[in-house]
């Protein structure tokens, strides 16, 4: 389906939260320009489509600009929101527990992740994993109460929490290569390992998660910027 | 009407739990108000409420559900027919969603740490911060009557609270941020008249004034009272069998200083959950006088106390303080 002639992504090949918004719009079926962005070197485009943040992602639809991946996501479920299939559940009580574990994954789960990778001490990069853990260990029961025994949180198909969520495991990839720690694992979280598997073989996410070595080497990029 | 069995779990002063009783107001739902004891959590809140553990939770038909702006959204969904929150369009829909965001991420810290702050040259650059905040979050105010337009929408629900927040901080903490005043000769002259006439629109609503906390209940909260003693003429009330609570920003220096400080006199300490919900990083820090009550080496108590005192400046009336209490 046409993206209606005027859809454009600034993102960032290796941003979760980029990806988060790929896979929407693949999921969509929605075609879009998409323009990377060198976060390092902050580019006209992103200055002017995100003044506030100057962060990717940003969706500019008909010239107007739309930041916050989560978002950006419901606005895509909305404006294609005959495309099946609906990202967002459709009974108002799943969507706010949706939306409150989104909201969590961002605001708990993230920080912690990236701070085992930004970590400058051995110390730090444990505390932090073991923040990652504690969260994902929150993730497993959710899944246990979101997928009411089905295959993704949110039911049969893949939904709103499961990009939330799975945007993020190519990464958790990443630390298991660079670090050697394995956050998701069939021992803690055996949902969340299986559910990663049928996530990740999903078509429509498939295609827009990049190489593990590229998030490798961003992320070395990011320690010599960061880590002193 | 869907009005069976809702229930709001909350605490009169938080603006979050605000939040959530507006949206109900304005679409005429009747609710049940169940207080919650934040310094005491009951076992219904930690049942609803395992992950976050705060207020608000929304009960609805038995279901429950945390986060104010999630649960604000719900309200719109559920009852659709009433007074509209969300913008219809999903371009105005995800730009309210974007400044919500905003707002509680850096607008909330930024204000509160205005609130926390000693007189002095620091202080000026937080105001400073503090307003370029809420300038930012102003575009998405400009040429409108609120937020949502001729009408109070999602946005001035999220944020209404500041209209009775900011003029008590500015009093407490000597500064003006948003309104032009003679608390302080330490501050900058600028004023946000966009943000102030928009204060005082929200808070002719009805709805909005009926929610928010009043100022005279909430003024006397926020300031110290008279279990809160300054710093200054503190230690000597350090003794034996003494709590000593600390309030401090959680990741900010100087909550990671006390407890540095803590580790090296010795002094047993908890880091306690407490504040206004939501995304607050308010925490207390207690010092416990040592396992079963027994003697606290009150040298190391006030060594902490002290350097706490100095690191800080405190002044009469403002954070960080230091409550003392009798150990239960």
């Amino acid at each position: 389906m046409a993206g209606e002639g005027d859809l454009k992504l600034l993102g960032l090949l290796v941003s979760p939260f980029v990806v988060r918004v790929r896979m929407a719009l693949s999921m969509k079926g929605v075609s879009y320009e998409y323009i990377e962005v060198d976060v390092f070197n902050k580019s006209e485009i992103l200055l002017k489509s995100n003044p506030v943040h100057e962060k990717v992602p940003v969706l500019i639809h008909h010239g107007k600009p739309i930041c916050e991946s989560l978002a950006i996501v419901e606005y895509v479920d909305e404006v294609w929101g005959g495309a099946a299939p609906s990202i967002l559940p459709a009974d108002p009580y799943e969507r706010a527990i949706a939306r409150f574990w989104a909201a969590y994954i961002d605001d708990k789960l993230f920080p912690a992740w990236i701070g085992a990778v930004k970590a400058a001490t051995e110390e730090e990069k444990a505390e932090k994993v073991s923040q990652t853990l504690a969260a994902l260990a929150r993730l497993e029961e959710a899944f246990a109460k979101c997928s009411n025994g089905k295959a993704f949180f949110g039911g049969d198909t893949v939904g709103y929490l499961d990009l939330a969520l799975g945007c993020n495991l190519f990464w958790f990839e990443t630390l298991r290569e660079m670090f050697d720690v394995e956050l998701i694992d069939e021992g803690r979280t055996p949902l969340l390992a299986s559910w990663a598997q049928r996530f990740g073989e999903a078509a429509a996410v498939k295609d827009v998660v990049p190489n593990v070595d590229k998030a490798v080497e961003h992320a070395k990029k990011m320690r010599r910027m960061f880590v002193h | 009407m869907a009005e069976e069995g809702v229930k709001v779990v909350g605490m009169w002063a938080s603006p979050f739990v605000a939040r959530v009783e507006m949206a109900l107001r304005l679409k005429g739902v009747t609710y049940e108000y169940l207080r919650e004891d934040l310094a005491n959590k009951s076992e219904m809140l930690l049942r609803y409420n395992p992950v976050t553990k705060k207020v608000p939770v929304l009960v609805h038909g038995g279901k429950p559900m945390a986060e104010s702006a999630v649960i604000v959204e719900y309200i719109d969904e559920v009852w659709k027919d009433g007074y509209p929150i969300m913008p219809a369009d999903p371009y105005e829909r995800a730009q309210a969603r974007f400044w919500a965001r905003y707002a509680d991420e850096k607008c909330n810290p930024a204000i509160y740490v205005v609130y926390t702050s000693a007189i002095g040259e620091g202080q000026a650059k937080l105001v400073h911060e503090a307003q370029e905040c809420l300038k930012t979050l102003q575009k998405a105010l400009e040429g409108k009557k609120f937020f949502g337009g001729d009408a109070v929408g999602y946005l001035d629900i999220v944020v209404g609270w500041y209209a009775r927040w900011v003029p008590i901080i500015e009093e407490l903490s000597a500064t003006s941020i948003v309104t032009l005043g003679g608390f302080s000769t330490s501050v900058t002259d600028q004023e946000l008249p966009m943000i102030k006439a928009w204060f005082d629109r929200i808070l002719a609503i009805d709805v909005v004034r009926e929610t928010l906390p009043p100022r005279d209940k909430l003024l006397p909260l926020c300031k110290p009272d008279s279990d809160w003693v300054n710093l200054g003429g503190f230690w000597s009330l350090v003794a034996v069998g003494w709590i000593v609570s600390v309030m401090a920003c959680v990741g900010s220096s100087n909550a990671v200083w006390v407890t540095a400080m803590m580790t090296w006199a010795g002094v047993h300490g908890v880091v306690l959950d407490g504040g206004w919900g939501g995304r607050s990083r308010v925490s207390s820090l207690s010092l416990t006088t040592g396992e079963g009550g027994t003697p606290l080496d009150v040298r190391a108590a006030t060594l902490v106390v002290g350097a706490v005192a100095h690191r800080r400046r405190p002044r009469l009336e403002c954070c960080p303080v230091v409550a003392v209490a009798r150990a239960a």
